[in-house]
């Protein structure tokens, strides 16, 4: 191998050195000071019919315009069109019809907290912020129902008129008969309600937004905080009807996506619009409270789960009961959400039967979509709950049950009932690996012994999977390969463009180890580049952990072609056949070794044309779109263990265990990196995070706090003071189907973690026979449940 | 408006500034110090930290009136011609930043209390030193590596 960078190598960062110099830009960062400002008129009911008077704020010094509904509508440049959704049903779920839409703006009346009702475009953002606050808007205000039991109550206030019960869409998936005589022949049942809560995926930085238009040219460029700018500049020429090719879009260095910027908002196109209708640079930045307002939320699913277990402790059927709180207007991706979910939900089990109702309920409140984990969060939640519960029920170890019933390697591609098609496993190898780091087995005695002296000691599991790597295409109806290029300089370096958007998964760096390896190049003389439409021509964006798998897939593809046009320059230099030629070390050697070209001659023979087979084309640059046969699917256990005080209903971690399998890994420590990540938003959700809306629809959560719990108001993000410190371990499982056998990483800890930690207090405090906790589990929760009251 | 001398990173800087304006806006709109992050407007993230007079201050919530003549610091201070500082290469080193949103103003809360605790333990990075930080990516635990080895590295 010439490199040491390789596939596996723990490489440092190259994105670390323009964070820590202060010089990376983001887009915030960027037109500070020429361009105009543009602030939201936004909704501070939830459900109210509306009139605006803006004639103070026109007036104001530095207001450039102010355009209500009327205006937009009136324009000659066409108000933006509804939001499309992502992808056709994959199930034959009932999607809703486009009057349910996402619109940008609101006309005759507002839905939730925070809709747009109107822009103002000023000179200053500080004079913008001036003229929004001089904005006479008056509401008449409607009963507003802001969940999904709220909305589907008899007496509910009608959010739209094209569905008047407020259900956007339902239907069920999987063999509901066999579940039912799956439950029939049961010996053991669990049930559990609820759960689990809206909770809001808070990137750091605040979305924001510049749209530049070119009169003389026609061309249309954003820069904007995205993790899809190919997807993105798709989405905007449909929305604005405007043509693709004369579009372009840049994301710069962003402070977190995790799944909120897997599609643009109604402020994107409105700033895109914006700057069409003035002919100039318009910039938008949004505060903390805007964002927490609109940015999409992730979870909020209401619903009933039940397993079924027979007297051996074989698990025998799982149904689910879901109405899935969508927000105001049903979001991009939500519909494809629901049905995902439902794929994966008996998890790394062997369970025969499974069915699954999905209920899209309308509500007065913010769009919920993509967010780290999506819909395998809930599934693989209740599912982990509902095997723990279970077990105990039946008086059986909930390690042993689980060992029981996963499926087994041999049973690879295995086909779960609920529709997916795994790739590969080996679970019971990875989930002993969690055992024998716990010391599980002397756990059971010592958690006995500390009981007897009042000390409450619990264990939680939770095993998990996701659908990784999305694509292949065929399946939905969208775009989801993974496009790469490769272009190799005649000096033998490479530059890598990749579809997806980097924006702290550390792609510069990993993505050029993938190259380094295929090529047998140094690791310094590959450059990657991503993240804008001006410099790489196509792509799909990152998310559903689908770079590594993807992305790290194309550039393999790629640099494979470049090869096996390498060899054919070198065999026409040896005068051989090519298949006589061999390749290591960055060199090409012909037959017997005799005669040997460097990977850089070879390059610059390729592109001057010289000394080439007469029917090739000079030049060295390949290009793919790689189509993958499936998803990835990676899996791992989590294991936790608490100490819960039963006086005051708070605990602390003892352990906490992670056992990971995502296939090769690319870069180790970047992959333990996601997975702590992953922890302290899995661990946000069950401890801490809730969007809270008053019954009037007013987000209250709609700032940072830093209170642990208690006070009403404020979002509470986990700090450095409540994480465990965290053990992670792997197997390698690689996946049988992608060109370099990696799976992706980005979610396992938002999935496994909720389990793992719900699962270990509710088995601290089973003497108490609490009953189940809807999270987040607030110590007052734990104790209530400890003391035989409702939690 | 009102005039303000400012001393950042070692440079003179002297501008017009409304009176409302706040230290964030005019190190970043006026001095294009874009390393500062403003990520919640209320003093919660931390992600605007700088160093004013050697404290570190979230710059989202003083004014530039109030800070004027002071000697202000921002991340790329630590570093010498290009070449990262011992807390910088620290981070790098542990895999301590993702998006790197946060980092700078985490590098320079944590450079301030090393200065006057010199030998933490884990459970003080925690509760001291990144009280006044979020980080949305990490989850922490590579953080509180970095700074115990920065610390390491810097008693010696």
């Amino acid at each position: 191998m010439t490199t040491d960078h390789g596939i596996g190598s723990d490489v440092s960062r190259r994105e670390d050195a323009r964070v820590l110099l202060g010089e990376s830009k983001g887009t915030d960062d960027i037109e500070l000071s020429d361009a105009l400002h543009v602030q939201f008129i936004r909704s501070d009911k939830a459900h109210a019919e509306f009139t605006i008077d803006a004639t103070a704020a026109r007036e104001m010094p530095g207001v450039v315009a102010v355009f209500t509904p009327a205006d937009i509508a009136a324009n000659e440049t066409p108000a933006p069109r509804p939001f499309t959704l992502f992808a056709a049903p994959m199930t034959g779920l009932d999607y809703p019809d486009e009057a349910l839409w996402q619109r940008c703006l609101a006309t005759e009346k507002a839905r939730y907290h925070g809709e747009i009702l109107g822009i103002v475009v000023a000179e200053t953002q500080r004079t913008a912020r001036d003229a929004l606050a001089a904005v006479d808007v008056t509401y008449d205000v409607r009963d507003a129902a802001v969940t999904p039991s709220a909305a589907l109550a008899d007496d509910a206030p009608v959010i739209h008129e094209a569905a008047p019960d407020n259900v956007f869409f339902a239907g069920g998936q999987g063999d509901e008969e066999a579940v039912r005589a799956a439950f029939e022949r049961a010996a053991h049942t669990a049930e559990l309600q609820k759960e689990p809560q809206r909770i809001s995926p808070s990137p750091l930085e605040p979305r924001s937004a510049i749209g530049r238009y070119d009169a003389s040219s026609g061309h249309l460029e954003f820069t904007a905080t995205t993790q899809i700018p190919h997807a993105y500049r798709r989405l905007m020429a449909q929305m604005l009807a405007y043509p693709e090719h004369k579009i372009d879009v840049t994301a710069p260095d962003m402070g977190g996506g995790f799944g909120a910027r897997q599609h643009p908002y109604p402020a994107d196109a409105l700033v895109g619009w914006c700057a069409i209708a003035l002919e100039e640079t318009v910039k938008w930045r949004a505060t903390r409270t805007e964002n927490q307002l609109v940015e999409n939320d992730g979870r909020g699913y209401e619903g009933t789960w039940e397993i079924a277990m027979d007297a051996d402790g074989d698990l025998l059927g799982l149904r689910a009961d879901i109405n899935y709180d969508l927000g105001a207007w049903v979001a991009r991706g939500a519909a494809s959400l629901a049905e995902a979910g439902n794929l994966l939900m008996t998890g790394l089990y062997d369970i025969p039967a499974a069915y699954s109702h999905v209920t899209g309920v309308v509500t007065n409140a913010a769009r919920v979509d993509a967010y780290r984990g999506v819909s395998a969060v809930p599934m693989i939640l209740m599912l982990e709950r509902l095997v723990s519960k279970v077990a105990k029920q039946a008086d059986m170890d909930p390690a042993a049950v689980r060992k029981r019933n996963f499926v087994e390697p041999d049973q690879f591609p295995y086909e779960a009932a609920g529709g997916a098609l795994y790739d590969s496993g080996d679970y019971e190898r990875n989930f002993d690996i969690g055992l024998d780091e716990i010391e599980y087995e002397a756990f059971r005695d010592k958690q006995a012994t500390l009981r007897d002296e009042g000390r409450y000691l619990g264990i939680g599991f939770s095993c998990w999977t996701e659908v990784a790597g999305l694509g292949p295409c065929g399946h939905i109806d969208v775009a989801s390969w993974g496009y790469g290029s490769v272009q190799i300089h005649p000096t033998g370096e490479v530059t890598v463009y990749c579809g997806g958007s980097n924006h702290g998964q550390g792609h510069e760096t990993s993505l050029a180890q993938v190259a380094a390896d295929a090529l047998d190049v140094p690791y310094e003389d590959v450059r990657v580049v991503e993240n804008s439409t001006k410099e790489v021509s196509e792509g799909v964006g990152t998310y559903a952990s689908r770079t590594a798998a993807l992305g790290g897939g194309a550039v393999t593809k790629c640099c494979e072609k470049v090869l096996s046009k390498g060899r054919a320059v070198a065999a026409h230099e040896f005068d051989s056949a090519i298949g006589d030629v061999t390749y290591s070390d960055g060199t090409f050697v012909g037959p017997e070794g005799a005669q040997s070209l460097s990977f850089g001659e070879m390059a610059d023979k390729v592109h001057k044309g010289v000394d080439i087979p007469a029917e090739m084309e000079p030049g060295l640059e390949e290009q793919t779109y790689y189509d993958p046969e499936n998803c990835t699917w990676p899996f791992g256990t989590h294991i936790a263990v608490v100490e819960v005080d039963p006086e005051t209903g708070e605990f602390e971690f003892h352990d906490y265990v992670a056992t990971e399998d995502c296939g090769v890994q690319i870069n180790p420590t970047i992959v333990e990196g996601q997975v702590v990540g992953g922890i302290a938003q899995g661990l946000g959700q069950t401890l801490y995070e809730d969007v809270e809306y008053d019954d009037d629809g007013t987000l209250l959560s709609d700032s940072f706090r830093t209170e642990r719990v208690g006070s009403r108001g404020g979002y509470t993000l986990p700090k450095a003071e409540h994480m465990p410190e965290i053990t992670i371990r792997s197997t390698e499982t690689p996946s049988p189907h992608t060109p370099h056998g990696a799976k992706g990483m980005g979610e396992s800890g938002s999935i496994a973690a909720p389990g793992a930690i719900l699962n270990a207090v509710e088995d601290a405090i089973e003497p108490f026979d609490p009953e189940p906790m809807t999270p987040p589990i607030t110590p007052e929760k734990i104790w209530r449940a400890i003391n035989g009251e409702e939690p | 408006m009102v005039d303000v001398d400012l001393t950042v990173d070692g440079e003179q800087r002297s501008v017009s500034v409304e009176p409302r304006e706040l230290l964030s806006q005019t190190l970043r709109e006026r001095l294009g110090c874009t390393s500062i992050n403003i990520g919640c407007e209320s003093t919660l993230c931390g992600a605007c930290t700088v160093q004013c007079d050697s404290k570190s201050v979230k710059s989202c919530t003083r004014l530039t009136v109030q800070a004027d003549g002071a000697d202000i610091r921002t991340v790329g201070s630590l570093a010498d011609d290009g070449v990262l500082g011992e807390l910088q290469t620290a981070f790098s080193e542990e895999h301590a930043l993702q998006c790197g949103y946060c980092t700078p103003g985490i590098i320079m809360a944590v450079d301030e209390y090393l200065d006057a605790n010199a030998n933490p333990s884990r459970e003080e990075i925690r509760t001291e030193a990144l009280q006044g930080n979020l980080c949305r990516c990490t989850g922490y635990e590579n953080i509180v590596d970095a700074i115990e080895v920065a610390a390491e590295a810097l008693e010696r």
